[in-house]
């Protein structure tokens, strides 16, 4: 017989939703599987990115939010333009932002008409997004939905108080709502159930969560999202099977650290990169958790995002992804000077902290210490090497945990007299001694290279050409080093389950160790053995 | 019984003779337009007799010409013979649609332990006795004292052994046992554990007074004390009253109560509150009855943890912080006078112990009132009330946990709501084309506000005929004058109008009145269903529901099921037991064995604290909703919606 993979059995799609109208249109949703769970499902429509832009100057956006689209800001339209020509952006999220009451107030009528002028600038759908301001949206998003009728708008957000003023508009006027509730799978639900009494079918609406930023509530959203999608997929909860939205860019670039200039604490590195990779990592972690749609800001992270999914959805390697394009200058930022003193106490006969803090300074001693590079270079290899050491250690470690959970229940179930923990013990500490010696040989080897080295006095350039090659060589070593390893390791495994089966065989006679079966137990028994439990845990 | 046809609906009902027409009519699930509770104010519930007569039913609403063609008002009309009724409709409806106004009333009526099966199986032991002595005077053979005299009569002529004196009956006896030629009554009150305890006297009265031998039961709620005279020669209730207790003034909840106690004279001041309303009780109900203070021997006290201890005057401190701590949970019999229940010096009072901070005396006296203790079925056990309790078990095992509901059961916490008493609207139907209400008092008195079992079936009401939606928020769009907002968002259906009521003002359903009973609703059914949860049952498994509360003399369970306070079931399995907690102290006056019983029970009980069960809250959050965020919970809820709307797309 063939070897079949035990898949589980979804008891739902999520509900595919065309959004957009005519030739404009983009579906989201109508995956068979948990998020990626390509192995046991169908990834009907990729998630889709959508670019957020404001109906104004948004004058609170950091310099690293503002460069990319400096000549097109004041001009919502324009912009939305650029973001689907220059960068490829899915659908458009145009926040209404200056009908806030808090900012511009501007009007309903005005918010329309650069909503008008946006939708016909584009050929992707266009998601409207109001201030969350309840009042105020009931307005202006219910004049969008009327004006705008028939255009299939995504409109957002819908909250319980304004379900009905909006989420009727949207109704009559045959948009799709954005149902917006606060963290909460209940309230999610509740939110949709509204709505569908209201009249508006389960797939016109998509669902918003609430969108915590990285570092400020996204483990929440998190936590929800995951409890909604296992609700849709494995409890068939249909008011649940709807795709989600996740409104990143805002929460996001609102946050301190991604608005915190270089000046104010270099220790947290370029605002630019650290903007947009606090970004794409909220948004990945969005996908994890189940995000169909996902609102960016900078081209970069839509970039990076899209490139993502791609090596999700189709693999492939992601040392091929293009590091980040940066827009603005290379910030002088001085880690030595910040860098803490270095802990010269052995910890476990591992150096490898220490030489994590000090790699960073190293180009920049080169760079000052000219006429001494060897010194230099016979420094860093150790301390290049500390790492590395760690990482090696680290692979094989990795193993035993297997063959102990292998091991446990045959442990629990027949009791073999054989030590296990002594065949562990044995096998770790020749491993251990292989690895130890083998590092012996790398460094005295590479002491031997850089001897070599010091004596031909050469200038900067080619004692970093030699380091580059070194490390290519000892990438390859290392390479092949590994898989030594790994087939000692295989080999050493064999072994134990030999052993284990031998011993087992020896003591449980032929029969195949098995868990006695549980009896099926009564009503009365099983309360007063959950009580029993109960008691025995407040003892 | 005679029954009574309603035309066009086509339904009827089978009712008590005497009854009110309109009574009738919402036990049939027939909607009447009729706003004035009941008493002929308003005219609006003119009906067409067109088989049998009616009790009165006229009024000068009605013209001579009308009640010559046979129209009556419903709600002064009784009921005394079987009946054929025309209910004036709008317009021509089909009866499909008609039916929709309203579900035929599914009650469960209280269903109470009756005084005779409790006498036949011997459970009639009231711990306090009175035995009439007929005293040899003393002589000069015969000249111990009067104590002994009186101690050896008991002994030799009822058989009482064990005996002990209260100080107070040494103090008085000399001048009692002579005033009326030696006949003399003694009052015995009993051990709780007969083969070990004592028998004490603890009064002795001249003459023969033993036919008057009363006790008091009392039920000291967070909201409600109620009290009962109980005859402990018959076992009979001869009068009961409940009134709101004087510490709602100090904080609705009992943390805000306990938080109040912490500060200076706070917990003096408490505890006086309570004695007063106690005390006012207790005048009025032996007035009532005719029972003179000092004829009372004892007085039975069941209340929650934090009710009780403030009533003891004992520090409550501890109770609302973690770990909980309650000061005591079996109390010794005392002096009902030394806590300043304002009784004669020998009167005992027994108070029922707690189980825990949380679930205390009120819900111990449940169990053992409604003997869920003895039984072999498997009984979810639930108190509705400001302080829910739930229990699940039998007489072999008990799981229990409280969750905090808030007073909106029995009143408290809305804009007009009031105790079930007269002017109460207790009933309550609604048109679902005009949204014309139909309300019933307590009394068929002039509305004056709204109590528990009323808001309960309002808002079931409300809901199903979709003017309220799952939120509980009323349906802005719908065409009545009856629907307006109060103020700055705060929407409001108008029950009464100000005219028609028993106050000046109108009566009015408000959306805040209307969340509070959510939230109340969803805490004691998440308090179920993770009880069930934690002890790995299935609703299926429970053999039966008993429904404590008391907020009225019935629950209409149709209603109840509709806003999701119960997991759905069979209506067949559940049964309303009253005000629980005041069942309880009346049996244990009535028993002394509940005494024994009830310190086992305790024992047998295993306590949860849903604030440290990670599921409760999330459950929690689940269930504020009508009737619960899960529909597929409530199958027979949502189809009759389903139906409904089906119904109501097609005229």
């Amino acid at each position: 017989m063939s070897f079949e993979m035990i898949k589980e059995k979804y008891t739902g799609p999520i509900k595919e939703i065309e959004l957009g109208k005519g030739d404009n249109t983009v579906k989201v949703g109508g995956e068979t599987c948990l998020p990626f769970y390509q192995f046991e499902g169908e990834v009907t429509n990729r998630p889709k990115i959508a670019m957020e832009i404001w109906d104004m100057d948004p004058e609170e956006w950091p310099a690293a939010a503002r460069e990319p689209f400096k000549d097109v800001i004041g001009d919502p339209a324009a912009w939305a333009k650029k973001c689907v020509q220059d960068y490829g952006a899915d659908l458009i999220c145009l926040h209404l932002r200056s009908t806030d009451p808090n900012e511009h107030d501007v009007s309903a009528e005005d918010a329309v008409a650069k909503v008008k002028k946006v939708n016909e600038a584009i050929d992707v759908p266009l998601i409207v997004w109001g201030t969350a301001n309840p009042d105020k949206d009931s307005v202006v998003l219910k004049k969008v939905a009327e004006d705008c009728s028939g255009e299939n708008l995504i409109i957002g957000p819908i909250e319980d108080v304004t379900h009905k003023s909006i989420g009727a508009a949207v109704m009559g006027y045959g948009h799709t709502a954005v149902a917006s509730s606060p963290i909460d799978i209940n309230l999610a639900k509740q939110i949709n159930i509204l709505l569908e009494n209201l009249g508006l079918p389960l797939n016109k609406i998509v669902v918003d969560p609430t969108t915590g930023g990285l570092g400020y509530g996204l483990e929440y959203s998190y936590s929800v999202m995951e409890r909604i999608k296992l609700a849709a997929m494995t409890f068939g909860d249909d008011k649940l099977q709807l795709p989600l939205i996740n409104y990143i860019a805002f929460d996001v670039w609102k946050c301190k650290e991604a608005k915190q200039p270089v000046e104010e604490d270099p220790r947290i590195g370029d605002p630019e990169r650290r903007a947009i990779m606090m970004e794409t990592i909220a948004a990945t972690t969005y996908l994890m958790a189940g995000s169909n749609i996902l609102i960016l800001r900078h081209p970069e992270t839509v970039r990076l995002v899209r490139q993502y999914i791609e090596l999700l959805l189709e693999g492939g390697t992601a040392q091929d992804v293009a590091p980040i394009q940066k827009n603005l200058s290379q910030p002088e930022i001085d880690y030595v000077s910040m860098s803490p003193e270095p802990d010269l106490t052995i910890e476990e006969a591992k150096e490898a902290p220490k030489a994590e803090a000090k790699k960073e300074e190293a180009p920049k001693e080169e760079t000052k210490k000219e006429e001494a590079p060897k010194e230099e270079a016979k420094e860093k290899a150790p301390k290049e090497e500390a790492p590395k050491e760690e990482a090696k250690a680290e692979a094989p470690k990795e193993e035993p945990p297997k063959e102990e959970a292998k091991a446990e229940p045959a442990q629990e179930a027949a009791q073999p007299s054989v030590d296990e923990s002594k065949l562990r013990a044995e096998i770790e500490d020749k491993l251990r001694k292989e690895m130890e010696e083998k590092l012996r040989r790398e460094t005295e080897s590479k002491a031997k290279a850089e001897a070599a080295e010091e004596s031909a006095e050469q200038k900067e350039e080619k004692a970093k050409k030699a380091a580059e090659e070194k490390a290519r060589q000892e990438a390859e070593a290392r390479e092949k080093e590994k898989e030594k390893l790994k087939a000692q390791l295989e080999k050493d495994e064999k072994e134990i389950r030999e052993k284990v089966k031998k011993a087992r065989k020896g003591q449980a006679g032929q029969e195949a160790p098995s868990f006695p079966e549980k009896p099926e137990e009564e009503g009365p028994e099983r309360i007063l053995r959950v009580l029993r439990q109960i008691h025995s845990q407040a003892a | 019984m005679p029954r009574v046809k309603f035309y066009p609906h086509g339904r009827e009902a089978e009712v008590p003779e005497g009854t009110l027409l309109l009574r009738a009519a919402l036990d049939a699930g027939v909607h009447i337009n009729a706003s004035c509770g009941g008493n002929g104010v308003c005219g609006k519930c003119r009906v067409l007799l067109q088989e049998g007569e009616v009790e009165n039913g006229v009024s000068e609403k009605l013209s001579q010409q009308d009640r010559e063609a046979g129209y009556r008002l419903a709600c002064l009309s009784r009921v005394t013979q079987d009946l054929s009724v025309q209910v004036p409709v709008e317009s021509e409806l089909d009866p499909s649609v008609l039916n929709l106004q309203a579900t035929p009333r599914k009650t469960a009526a209280i269903r109470q332990v009756s005084l005779e099966d409790f006498k036949v199986h011997g459970f009639f032991l009231p711990p306090i006795e009175k035995k009439n002595l007929q005293l040899p005077p003393p002589s000069s053979q015969d000249n111990c004292s009067d104590v002994t005299r009186v101690v050896d009569n008991l002994k030799f002529h009822h058989e009482e052994h064990n005996l002990e004196v209260d100080f107070s009956v040494i103090r008085k006896i000399t001048d009692v046992i002579r005033e009326q030629d030696f006949q003399t009554t003694a009052t015995l009150g009993r051990p709780v554990h007969e083969e070990s305890g004592k028998n004490t006297i603890l009064n002795v009265q001249p003459g023969d007074t033993t036919d008057r031998n009363f006790a008091l039961a009392l039920d000291v709620g967070t909201t409600t004390v109620f009290g009962q005279v109980l005859d402990l020669n018959s076992g009979e209730v001869l009068a009961e009253y409940g009134d709101f207790n004087q510490q709602m003034t100090y904080g609705e909840d009992i943390i805000n109560r306990i938080v109040y106690a912490e500060k200076g004279d706070g917990l003096q001041e408490l505890c006086q509150a309570v004695l007063e309303t106690i005390n006012r009780i207790l005048a009025k109900i032996l007035n009532e009855a005719g029972v003179d203070k000092d004829e009372v021997s004892t007085i039975t006290i069941a209340g929650n943890t934090t009710m009780t201890q403030l009533l003891l005057k004992l520090n409550p401190r501890y109770i609302r912080r973690s770990p909980y701590v309650p000061t005591c949970t079996l109390f010794p019999p005392i002096k009902a006078r030394n806590i300043g229940i304002d009784l004669e010096e020998h009167a005992l009072a027994l108070v029922f112990p707690s189980i825990s901070s949380y679930v205390g005396g009120d819900i111990v006296a449940g169990i053992m009132g409604s003997l869920m203790y003895q039984s072999e079925e498997v009984t979810l056990y639930v108190d509705i009330g400001t302080n829910a309790e739930v229990v699940i078990g039998n007489k072999d095992w008990m799981v229990c946990a409280a969750c905090s509901a808030g007073p909106a059961f029995e009143g408290g916490g809305m804009k007009l709501g009031m105790r079930a008493k007269k002017g109460a609207i207790e009933d309550f139907s609604i048109d679902p084309f005009t949204f014309e209400p139909m309300v019933l008092t307590i009394g068929e008195a002039k509305p004056v506000g709204i109590c528990g079992s009323g808001l309960i079936t309002m808002v079931a009401s409300l809901f199903e005929t979709g003017v309220l939606d799952n939120q509980g928020k009323f349906n802005r769009e719908l065409d009545t004058p009856r629907i307006r907002e109060a103020e700055e968002g705060i929407w409001e259906y108008v029950l009464v109008w100000a005219e028609e009521s028993g106050v000046d003002r109108d009566i009015v359903l408000q959306e805040p009145d209307i969340d509070n009973l959510i939230r109340a609703k969803g805490a004691i059914y998440s308090g179920c269903m993770t009880l069930l949860d934690e002890i790995g049952l299935t609703l299926s498994e429970l053999d039966r529901v008993l429904l404590a509360g008391g907020f009225g003399s019935y629950i209409d369970l149709e209603k109840a099921l509709t806003i999701g306070l119960l997991p759905e079931m069979d209506p067949e399995r559940i049964s309303f037991v009253g005000n629980g907690s005041l069942m309880g102290a009346k049996m244990s006056s009535l028993n002394n064995h509940i005494r024994q019983n009830v310190v086992e029970v305790t024992k047998k009980m295993t306590n949860f604290e849903l604030s440290e069960t990670t599921s409760y809250m999330d459950k929690y959050m689940a269930s504020l909703f009508l009737p619960h965020t899960d529909l597929d919970k409530f199958p027979r809820v949502q189809s009759r919606l389903n139906e409904r709307k089906k119904i109501l797309s097609g005229t």
